[in-house]
């Protein structure tokens, strides 16, 4: 972001010009993104649901097992009749998928793609991540009061009850790593566990961390086995009965884009974010590089100290003469890795969604408060035990 | 009204709080056909509740006293449309009852085991669309699979993959191939496997178990004052099957099988995980009758040439009534049948099991919530067809 | 102490349990192939004893209308006028909006000739022409004529159906649906 800054500068614009166009570019492509993302996912789901259930999905838009087919569902929702029920709050109605989708969209303005990919690095990375999806719960209540249906109503009541509990343990957990590692900056992550490994093993109960922390994100992304707020088989569709076209596809995006969120915080928290486990000999040292490429991402920040520029440097200037190829490759091969973990994560949240049945809604409270959230504490006083006395 | 108790507070004075009244049905994913359930609940608790049918009434009962006996044999069919053999059958033994006509051996034996068949796809889709009801949208395909395989199996001799009109006053409307025998062991075979993979996947999940396990309790007199029959009353710790204690159909006699009943494995004794368990035991039951019915199965023709020559001039029983009851998968399903020598009888009643089940789905709500009333009119197994007719 | 145990027992019987239904799931989706039949690239097998559209054969038919009072829902219409042993047909329809593909109009009949094909794909989007024609001429053939005359009847076309009941069954249906299709170009 602080190039794009540069260059817009360099063009020759001044005062807030630059400042605006970079962030234009960056919302813009980080929209691109999401939207293609997205079509990518509802159509992974599609086709991860269907080979378990042993048929084909989507085939037959677009030649190749219908890779065109979300697409066209795209289309379709563009061109569908805006439809608003009987005695609607019109206002409400409205807004309601506005405020459920940028909530979770501006999560997405913190995560680190790779070193030096991100739009803004927050000191308070993880924390804005997770205050600020917490704006989608208002939006759904919104949706299911306006719709003027009690299976809405129904709907948005259980999803509030459920979202804003499972934020405890959700957070709870996070505090797990975050305590290792002191930091809320996504981009620490990376460099810690670059330099000492994988946080999911940094002691025994980063494991319990993290399988609460996925569960609680599960229920916090509405999916199975907690998708009550849109339990099909009792609420037809719950807060989004009423919903279509576009406005409906506005719920589906948010429902993708903060499982890639949560997914993505899985991987880079807990996996490893950018890093293999292990070094890749031959080729150069591929994590050496990574941390070459942090460490220098650091030095591109505002509020780096001085001496956190020169030990960038010479870490680049030791990292040898193909620093900089190296570093571009390293780069690039960290965003795919940690795409593929987050794909990977997206998978694992789609196949428990296609082989558990949905939990009834006070189960949902009781696993929230009573077996996850003290799990989760236990997980954290446990860590801040272990780097006291180990 | 336990939960009820459990999920309000004693002092309400300052809460204002309303009653809601939600239409469960007639459209609606869950209600296993055009059911309409009125609930007055209290947040998701509720209070009361009232079935309203008739979305899917055909006149059936009317349109017998119209057509002749052999005729009414198709809308049998689709009454219960899942077990539609277990239908013909049922009609067909009241009219042979009233035309005192004899079947010949290998079509009894052969109507067992389609019958047996059709009971085994029948609990699948029960077992399937539980799974959905539950929100395990994947279970369903896999008993689909099997569907097939058995729709598949039963279109050889009967021509069609449902509602087969294929057991008819007299016998069967026709032989089953060659190798139809040898395909319905292989198909056993196959399901057994099955079998076991449905218990992995939902039986035994603790999810599955957290939902079914003690909700929707139908107490043993509860279940014997309502009149009802099949699995429902088999999971209540009743163990009344008409195959055994009333015998309808000669081979059942001849052949060994347990007839499961609850046991309260997980929860109470009547809850819905029971009557679920019933019914995946009893498709184990019929595998075994069915692997018996294949090794027994009597040589010989199925219709006899009288019995044929009564496709062309109807069948006209003297004036007289008869009233005959088979173990459909749902329950008891009865015909009665009034004749007064006519060609058509003047009375076709028929004593639906979907019918009597239902009436208890009003005494179980009250006092659950709302996804536990979907498991309970899941758990009961009704089918739309048969309860409006 | 049962509270805790049913406490850390659900934990883990719900951690078992979850595992052993995913490994299901995963066998599935890795190496079980779909069982789907893609309609309309594939299509599936038919007994030959399936219940479609019917077929009739009409030189053999009497017009002795048993399969029309056979029907349960009154959906075959016949009008055909005898002139001695000879007949002129006018109409042999079944209206597909009232048949329920029961079957009981085949038994019936005392010459065996009507039959149940295996053609399904019957949908259309013309609610009005729905019953559909058996007839594969009306009014009276040559050879009809021929007979009414007196006159020797014409040298034998090579149909095996003339030959008294020659010719397999299948056989004989498979030919009358060709030469239906090879005239219509299109089912109705």
């Amino acid at each position: 972001m602080n190039l794009l800054i540069e260059l817009f500068a360099g063009l020759g614009l001044e005062g807030a010009w630059p400042l605006t166009f970079a962030y234009a570019v960056c919302i813009g492509s980080l929209l691109g993104f999401v939207t293609v993302y997205a079509m990518f996912a509802i159509w992974m789901e599609r086709k991860v649901a269907a080979h378990i259930q042993m048929r084909y999905g989507p085939m037959e838009t677009g030649a190749f097992h219908g890779w065109a087919q979300s697409l066209a569902d795209a289309l379709k929702l563009l061109f569908k009749e805006d439809l608003l029920p009987t005695r609607a709050n019109a206002f409400l109605f409205w807004i309601a998928p506005a405020v459920v989708f940028c909530g979770v969209f501006a999560g997405m303005i913190v995560i680190p793609f790779a070193a030096g990919i991100q739009i803004v690095d927050l000191d308070l990375g993880i924390f804005f991540i997770i205050a600020i999806s917490s704006v989608e719960v208002v939006g759904v209540i919104m949706a299911g009061w306006a719709s003027n249906s009690k299976y809405s109503l129904f709907g948005a009541v259980r999803e509030a009850a459920q979202v804003v509990s499972y934020e405890l343990p959700a957070a709870t957990a996070l505090l797990a790593p975050i305590l290792i590692v002191g930091s809320f900056k996504l981009g620490d992550f990376n460099a810690y566990q670059a330099e000492h490994g994988w946080l999911i093993l940094a002691n025994p109960l980063m494991p319990i961390a993290a399988l609460c922390y996925f569960i609680s994100s599960l229920a916090g992304c509405k999916r199975a086995p907690f998708d009550l707020p849109e339990a099909e088989s009792e609420l037809v569709s719950g807060f989004h009965t009423e919903y279509s076209g576009m406005r409906f596809s506005f719920f589906f995006l948010e429902e993708y884009v903060s499982m890639f969120v949560v997914s993505l915080l899985m991987a880079s928290l807990f996996f490893g974010g950018t890093t293999l486990p292990f070094d890749l000999g031959g080729f150069g040292n591929w994590t050496e590089w990574a941390r070459a490429e942090t460490l220098g991402a650091a030095a591109s920040l505002a509020n780096a100290t001085p001496e956190a520029i020169a030990a960038a440097a010479r870490a680049r200037t030791e990292a040898g003469p193909f620093a900089d190829i190296g570093n571009l490759i390293g780069a690039h091969a960290g965003l795919a890795i940690l795409i593929l973990k987050t794909f990977f994560f997206i998978f694992v949240q789609m196949w428990l969604r296609w082989t558990l049945p949905r939990l009834r809604v006070d189960q949902v409270m009781t696993v929230g408060y009573k077996y996850l959230l003290p799990w989760g504490l236990f997980a954290v006083m446990g860590t801040a035990a272990w780097e006291v006395l180990v | 009204m336990e939960a009820l108790e459990m999920y309000t507070t004693d002092d309400r004075s300052d809460v204002y709080t309303e009653e809601l009244k939600l239409n469960l049905g007639p459209q609606h994913p869950s209600t296993h056909g055009v059911l309409r359930v009125e609930l007055k609940m209290d947040g998701e608790v509720i209070t009361q509740s009232r079935c309203d049918i008739g979305y899917l009434h055909r006149c059936a009962e009317k349109i017998g006293e119209n057509v002749s006996y052999l005729q009414f044999t198709p809308y049998t069919d689709r009454m219960d449309y899942l077990a539609s053999m277990n239908n013909n059958l049922a009609w067909s033994l009241t009219v042979e009852k009233m035309l005192d006509l004899e079947v010949p051996e290998r079509a009894q034996w052969l109507r067992m085991i389609c019958c047996e068949l059709n009971r085994i796809a029948s609990h699948l889709i029960a077992f399937g669309t539980y799974g959905i009801d539950i929100g395990a949208n994947t279970p369903f395909f896999y008993a689909f699979r099997d569907r097939e395989k058995i729709m598949a199996l039963l279109e050889r001799p009967s021509g069609t993959r449902m509602l087969y009109n294929y057991i008819q006053p007299g016998g069967l409307r026709r032989d089953v191939d060659d190798n139809w025998v040898d395909d319905v062991l292989t198909f056993c075979g196959e399901f057994e496997k099955a079998w076991v993979e449905y218990n992995t996947l939902l039986s035994h999940n603790r999810i599955f178990i957290g939902r079914t396990a003690n909700i929707g309790i139908i107490p043993r007199e509860m279940a014997l004052d309502f009149g009802l029959s099949g699995p429902v009353l088999r999971a209540s710790g009743v163990k009344w099957d008409l195959r055994r204690d009333v015998p309808y159909l000669a081979p059942y006699d001849e052949v060994d099988f347990e007839v499961p009943i609850g046991e309260g494995t997980y929860g109470t004794l009547g809850d819905c995980w029971d009557r679920y368990w019933v019914r995946m035991r009893e498709m184990m039951e019929s595998i075994r009758i069915i692997r018996q019915g294949c090794a027994k199965l009597p040589g010989g023709e199925v219709m006899t040439k009288k019995q044929k020559s009564m496709y062309k001039t109807p069948m006209k029983p003297g004036p007289g009534h008869a009233y005959m009851r088979c173990e459909n998968p749902r329950g008891e399903l009865g015909f009665y049948v009034v004749s007064e020598g006519g060609a058509s009888p003047i009375r076709n009643r028929t004593r639906a099991p979907s019918f009597c089940n239902l009436a208890v789905l009003d005494q179980l709500l009250p006092g659950t919530m709302l996804g536990d009333a979907v498991a309970i009119i899941g758990s009961l197994d009704i089918v739309l067809g048969e309860v409006d007719r | 102490m049962s509270g805790i145990r049913d406490y850390f027992g659900n934990i883990a019987s719900a951690l078992a349990t979850t595992t052993k239904g995913m490994r299901v799931t995963l066998r599935y989706f890795t190496s079980e192939p779909p069982i789907t039949v893609m309609y309309p690239h594939e299509r599936m097998t038919l007994p030959p004893t399936y219940r479609g559209m019917h077929i009739l054969e009409q030189d053999k038919c009497i017009d002795c209308h048993l399969c029309a009072k056979a029907c349960p829902v009154d959906c075959i219409e016949i009008e055909a006028e005898k002139h001695g042993r000879v007949l002129e047909w006018k109409k042999f329809s079944i209206d597909y909006k009232k048949c329920i593909f029961c079957e009981l109009c085949i038994p019936p009949c005392p010459v065996d000739c009507i039959h149940m094909t295996g053609e399904y794909e019957l949908a259309t989007d013309d609610n009005g022409n729905v019953a559909a024609d058996l007839l594969m001429w009306t009014g009276l053939r040559p050879e009809d004529q021929a007979k009414l005359e007196g006159k020797a009847a014409p040298a034998a076309k090579a149909k095996p159906a003339a030959a008294g009941g020659g010719g397999d069954l299948k056989d004989r249906i498979a030919a009358m649906m060709a030469a239906k299709k090879a005239e219509k170009g299109e089912d109705d």
